[in-house]
C-alpha cells in the first residue's frame, strides 16, 4: 500500500530522521560512559591491587599513613586524601598525612577534616555537599574505625574543596563500596604494622637478652669456677666447661638431673651443713656453703658454693645459677694448718712442762744450798772464806730468782685465769712492804680511786705488780734523799687502771720499743734477767689488756697498765 | 643543538611526580637541562610542580600546562595525576607567555608573544603554543603569530584544558601560574625541521545548521533558535546539558575546500563548543554568520585507517630520518570519552609504533587537551577533535 505525504509531512520526517540519528550518538555516548564508569571501577580496583602490593612492603605507621592518603587520591580521583591514627580517649592524632588540598592551607585543612571524623556520627559517612555554603570541604567520604580493645581509632577521609568540586567528580555508590573495602584492607594492614612492632619490640627485647645472654655465657664458659644453671625444680640444664673437668663428668650425662644426685653422699657433709643448703633453696635465698663433694672418679673435692636463684619479671623462679669455686687445696692446706698448730701446741705443752719441771727441779737444790749457806754461822766464816761465802749467797739468790721468773712465766703460760675478788689495795701495799727492804730511800705513794675489791687473777696481778713494783723501787733516784715511787689506782666495774710512776735515771727513747721484749735490759746499773717486763706483757695479754711504759731520760719512767674486770657474778665458783 | 628526552607517570604526589620524570628522562645530573615542559592532569598542584622544578633544577625555564591526560613514550594515562615531561637541553630557544587570553584578544597576545620571541632570537623557525582551551579564538592566534613571524613558519601544539569539565585550565612559565593564559615556545635549532599533520575520522552528518548570528567567537543563534538550545536539541540533551556533556558527542563540522579536503582525507574540519555562555555558545574559533556546522558521528574504521594514512605521510616527508622529539595533541573527546582503554591504546600504538627504532619510542610528549594545532594545506590551522602529531626531525 503506497501512502502520499504531504512536502510538509516528509520534511519533518527527514528532521525526525536526522534527530535519531544524533541522539543515537547521544546514547551511543550513554553507553560508553557507563562502559568507562565500569573500566574506572576496574581501575579502581587494579589500584586497590597496587596499593596492597605497596602496603605488605610498608614497615612503619606514619610511612603506611601517606601510602593511605596518597591511594585515596590516587583510587578515587579525589583533591584530598586525609588519614589519622588517634587515641580514642584524648582524640589525640598519634599519625597523621594530608595529600593535596594546596601546601598554603594545609594547616586549616588539616584541622577541617580532623573535625569531620571527630564529628562523625557512623563508622562510614560519605556527603556530597555540606551543609554550611562556607565550609570548606565541598564533599567527602569519611570512614572512622577502631578494634575494640585496642584504644586506637583510624580516621580516613577521601575530600573534594568546595572550591574546587566542580572539577572533581562526584562520589557514587560504587566508589563509597570501594572506600568502604579500602578502609577495611587498611585497618587490617595497619592492624598487622602495629603486630609487628610489638614482634619487632619483643624481638629486640630478646636480641638484647640474647646479646647479654652470650655476654655471659662467655663469661660463665671461660672462667675457672663451674657454672651450673638449673631449672627451678633444681634439674640441671647447663653446665660450663670448668665444671665438667672439675667433676669429670659430661655435660650430657648430666642434664636433667639434680647435683646432688652424682656429687653428695650422706656421708660426706654434715646434716646440718645439707639442712642450710636445703633451707635455702626451698626459701628461694641466695646461699654461700662450703661442701665436700665426689668426682665421677670417686676422688674427693672441695667446693665453696654459690647459688643465686633466678626471677622472671612476675617474680616467679626460674632457675638457679650456681657459681662452684674448688677450694680443695684450701681445705688441704687449712688440715695441714690444724695439724701443725695441734703439733705446736703440743710441743709448747711439752716444753713448758720441761721448763716448769726443770725450773722445779733446779731450784730444790739451789734452795739447799741457799739453806745450807744459812746454817752455817756467820761468825764461823774465816776471812779467807766471807768473801767466797757471800758471792755463793749472792749467785744463788740470782740464780733462785732467774728461774722463779721463768716459772712464772711458765705458769702464765700453762695455767687458766683463775679470777677472784681481792682487795687491790692491801694487796698492794702488803707487796710494797715486802719490797721495802730493797731500798729503805724510797719513799712510796699510793693515790686511789674506785673500789678497793677487784675481780681479777689474783695470782698474775700479784706477778705484775711485783715485777713492776720492784724495778720502780730498783731505779728509783739514787743518791738523794728523794727518791719517790708513785702507785696510781683508778678502779671502775669494767677495768682497773694501775700506774706505777718512779722519777729514777728514765730510759732512752731508742729503747722505749723493746722494753717489753725477752731478755732486754735497759740499763745496767741494776742485775736483772732481762725477763720482768717480758712476763708482765705476757701477763696483760693473757688477761685481755694493755701495757704502756713512757719514760723520759733522766726524769723518770711510768709504766701503766689497764686490766678488765669481770663482773662478780662471772666468776667460776669452781 | 636542542637535544630532547621525555618521561611520563601517574603519581599523586606532584614534587615525587616532577622527580620521577626529571630522573627518568634526564638522569641523575640536571644541571644541562635548560627547558622542561610539563604536561599534567588539572589534579596536580601547579605551585607544587613550580616549587619541586626550582629545588630540583634551579636553571632550567620551566613551562606547563593542564590537561585531560598525557601520552608519553611510557603509553597513554587519564586520570586526576597524570605528569608527563619533555626535557629539553641546548640554548636555541625563546619562551614567551600572555596572561588572560580570551577571544577578543587572542591575535593580540599571540602577536605580542610573537614578537617577544623574535626578539628573544630572530631565527625562530618554529612554534610549539599552548593557550587556554576555554574562551579563545584559536584561528585569530594563529594570526597573531604570523603577523610577526610569517606564515611559513609551523605553529603546533594544543590547547589546554581540565578534565573535560570545561571549568579552568592552567598554565605556567617558570615561575608564574595562570588561569587563563598562554605560552609559546620558539624553538631557532637551524637544523630541525617539523612535519605537522592531524586527522579526525569524524563524518558530518543530517542537515547543518546555519549560523544566523555570531559575534566573534561566540555563536549566538543557529537556524535562527538560540543556539545553545537548538545545538542541545539536536544532540538530544536537555538544554539544561553542561558544556562536558556536549563535547564526547557535540563536534561541529565546517565544509573544506577540495584542495583541502583531499590533503586532509575529510570533507570537513571539525570545531568543539568549548563553554555554554547564557544562550550563546562559545566556538573555538571567530565564525562568520551564515556558516554551515553539521553535526558529526564517528567512524572507527575510518579514525584507523586515516590515523595510519597520517602516520605514513608524515614519515614519507621526512624521508627516513628519525624524529628527535615527538609532540602529540590529541582532543579530551578522542579519549576515554570516545574509545575504550584497549582501543584507545591500539590507537596510540599506530601513531608511535611506525617512529620506534630500536625498538624505543622516540622522545615523546602527548595531552589530551581542548584542541590541536597543525598545518593544512600549507597553513597554519587549528583543529579539534583531531589526533596532531608534531614530529621533529634533523
Amino acid at each position: 500500500m503506497t501512502q502520499s505525504l504531504s512536502y510538509q509531512e516528509l520534511q519533518e520526517a527527514y528532521l525526525a530522521l536526522q534527530s535519531r540519528v544524533t541522539r543515537f550518538s547521544s546514547k551511543e555516548q550513554e553507553l560508553i560512559n557507563a562502559q568507562d564508569m565500569l573500566d574506572q571501577e576496574l581501575v579502581g580496583y587494579k589500584r586497590m591491587n597496587d596499593f596492597h602490593a605497596l602496603a605488605i612492603e610498608v614497615q612503619d605507621v606514619p610511612n603506611f599513613m601517606a601510602l593511605v592518603a596518597e591511594t585515596l587520591v590516587d583510587l578515587f580521583e579525589t583533591e584530598i586524601g586525609f588519614c589519622c591514627l588517634r587515641q580514642l580517649d584524648g582524640a589525640t592524632c598519634l599519625f597523621s598525612h594530608l595529600e593535596g588540598g594546596g601546601q598554603q592551607n594545609a594547616d586549616a585543612l588539616m584541622e577541617t577534616i580532623g573535625g569531620l571524623g571527630r564529628d562523625a556520627k557512623l563508622s562510614f559517612e560519605m556527603s556530597s555537599a555540606a551543609e554550611d555554603a562556607d565550609a570548606p570541604i565541598g564533599r567527602y567520604m569519611l570512614a572512622k574505625r577502631s578494634r575494640e580493645g585496642s584504644g586506637l581509632e583510624l580516621v580516613v577521609v577521601a575530600a573534594v574543596s568546595r572550591h574546587r568540586s566542580q572539577t572533581y567528580a562526584e562520589f557514587n555508590r560504587r566508589a563509597f563500596t570501594l572506600f568502604q573495602l579500602f578502609v577495611d584492607s587498611s585497618v587490617a594492614y595497619l592492624e598487622s604494622i602495629l603486630a609487628r612492632d610489638r614482634v619487632k619490640e619483643q624481638l629486640e627485647t630478646i636480641r638484647k637478652s640474647e646479646l647479654e645472654q652470650r655476654r655471659l655465657s662467655l663469661i660463665a664458659t671461660k672462667t675457672h669456677s663451674g657454672v651450673i644453671i638449673t631449672d627451678a625444680k633444681g634439674r640441671i640444664v647447663w653446665v660450663n666447661e670448668a665444671f665438667q673437668t672439675n667433676t669429670g663428668y659430661a655435660s650430657a650425662e648430666i642434664l636433667g638431673k639434680k647435683p646432688r644426685e652424682f656429687l653428695q653422699s650422706p656421708e660426706l657433709n654434715s646434716p646440718e651443713t645439707m639442712h642450710k643448703l636445703s633451707r635455702a633453696l626451698r626459701k628461694q635465698e641466695n646461699i654461700t656453703i662450703d661442701l665436700k663433694n665426689i668426682r665421677k672418679d670417686g676422688s674427693l673435692f672441695y667446693i665453696r658454693l654459690n647459688i643465686t636463684p633466678v626471677f622472671d619479671q612476675d617474680e616467679k623462679l626460674v632457675s638457679f645459677i650456681a657459681l662452684q669455686e674448688d677450694i680443695t687445696a684450701q681445705k688441704e692446706n687449712e688440715a695441714k694448718m690444724m695439724e701443725k698448730n695441734e703439733e705446736l701446741t703440743k710441743i709448747n705443752q711439752e716444753l713448758d712442762q720441761f721448763v716448769y719441771s726443770i725450773s722445779h727441779d733446779l731450784r730444790a737444790p739451789l734452795l739447799s744450798i741457799q739453806g745450807l749457806l744459812g746454817l752455817i754461822e756467820t761468825d764461823r766464816w774465816t776471812e779467807e772464806n766471807r768473801e767466797y761465802l757471800q758471792l755463793i749467797d749472792e749467785s744463788t739468790q740470782r740464780l733462785d730468782h732467774t728461774i722463779l721468773e721463768i716459772l712464772n712465766y711458765s705458769r702464765n703460760a700453762r695455767l687458766d685465769i683463775t679470777w677472784s675478788a681481792f682487795n687491790l689495795r692491801s694487796y698492794i701495799q702488803d707487796i710494797l712492804t715486802d719490797l721495802q727492804s730493797m731500798r729503805l730511800d724510797v719513799i712510796t705513794e699510793v693515790i686511789w680511786s674506785g673500789e678497793e675489791l677487784v675481780h681479777l687473777d689474783e695470782v698474775r696481778v700479784g706477778v705484775l705488780l711485783n715485777n713492776l713494783l720492784s724495778n720502780a723501787i730498783k731505779y728509783s733516784k739514787r743518791g738523794q734523799d728523794d727518791a719517790k715511787v708513785r702507785v696510781r689506782v683508778e678502779t671502775t666495774p669494767e677495768e682497773c687502771l694501775i700506774a706505777i710512776e718512779d722519777n729514777g735515771e728514765g730510759i732512752e727513747e731508742a729503747h722505749l720499743n723493746s722494753v717489753f721484749d725477752m731478755f732486754f735490759r735497759a740499763s745496767n746499773s741494776s742485775p736483772g734477767t732481762g725477763l720482768g717486763l717480758y712476763i708482765c706483757k705476757e701477763i696483760t695479754d693473757k688477761l685481755g689488756g694493755d701495757i704502756v711504759l713512757t719514760s723520759e731520760k733522766g726524769i723518770g719512767t711510768t709504766v701503766t697498765t689497764t686490766l678488765p674486770q669481770i663482773e662478780h657474778g662471772q666468776i667460776p665458783s669452781d | 643543538m636542542l637535544k630532547f628526552s621525555s618521561y611520563s607517570t601517574r603519581m599523586v604526589n606532584t614534587k615525587r611526580g616532577v622527580l620521577e620524570c626529571l630522573e627518568s628522562a634526564v638522569g641523575d645530573d640536571l644541571s644541562n637541562v635548560d627547558l622542561l615542559i610539563w604536561h599534567a592532569s588539572v589534579g596536580h598542584d601547579f605551585h607544587a610542580l613550580v616549587e619541586a622544578c626550582k629545588e630540583y633544577a634551579p636553571q632550567a625555564r620551566v613551562v606547563a600546562a593542564s590537561c585531560c591526560g598525557v601520552v608519553g613514550a611510557e603509553g597513554v594515562s587519564e586520570s586526576m595525576k597524570d605528569i608527563a615531561l619533555m626535557a629539553v637541553e641546548g640554548k636555541e630557544f625563546a619562551v614567551a607567555h600572555g596572561d588572560g587570553l580570551s577571544g577578543s584578544n587572542a591575535f593580540e597576545q599571540c602577536q605580542a608573544m610573537a614578537r617577544s620571541l623574535q626578539e628573544q632570537d630572530p631565527g625562530i623557525n618554529m612554534v610549539y603554543f599552548l593557550g587556554s582551551g576555554l574562551d579563545t579564538a584559536n584561528d585569530r592566534c594563529l594570526a597573531g603569530f604570523e603577523s610577526v613571524l610569517g606564515a611559513d613558519v609551523t605553529v603546533f601544539g594544543a590547547t589546554s584544558s581540565d578534565n573535560m569539565k570545561g571549568l579552568v585550565n592552567f598554565q605556567v612559565v617558570d615561575g608564574q601560574v595562570m588561569e587563563q593564559g598562554a605560552y609559546a615556545i620558539g624553538f631557532s635549532d637551524p637544523t630541525l625541521k617539523v612535519e605537522t599533520q592531524a586527522t579526525h575520522g569524524f563524518v558530518a552528518v543530517g542537515e547543518p545548521f546555519v549560523v544566523t548570528k555570531s559575534e566573534g567567537n561566540r555563536i549566538q543563534e543557529l537556524n535562527g533558535q538560540p543556539a545553545w538550545e537548538e545545538y542541545t536539541r539536536r544532540l538530544g540533551l536537555p538544554s539544561s546539558a553542561e558544556c562536558a556533556d556536549t563535547i564526547p558527542i557535540g563536534a561541529l563540522a565546517e565544509r573544506l575546500s577540495e584542495e583541502r579536503a583531499a590533503e586532509y582525507g575529510n570533507d570537513h574540519i571539525l570545531r568543539a563548543v568549548t563553554q555554554r555562555d547564557g544562550h550563546s555558545m562559545v566556538y573555538a574559533t571567530e565564525i562568520e554568520e551564515g556558516t554551515q556546522l553539521w553535526l558529526t558521528a564517528r567512524d572507527e574504521p575510518l579514525i584507523f585507517s586515516e590515523m595510519d594514512r597520517i602516520v605514513q605521510e608524515i614519515k614519507g616527508r621526512i624521508e627516513g630520518r628519525t624524529p628527535v622529539a615527538v609532540f602529540h595533541a590529541d582532543c579530551l573527546a578522542r579519549g576515554r570519552f570516545l574509545f575504550n582503554r584497549i582501543i584507545k591504546e591500539e590507537l596510540v600504538g599506530k601513531m608511535q609504533y611506525p617512529f620506534f627504532e630500536d625498538g624505543s619510542c622516540p622522545p615523546w610528549l602527548g595531552m589530551y587537551g581542548f584542541g590541536e594545532f597543525a598545518r593544512l594545506g600549507g597553513d597554519n590551522e587549528y583543529h579539534n577533535y583531531t589526533t596532531a602529531l608534531y614530529v621533529i626531525y634533523r
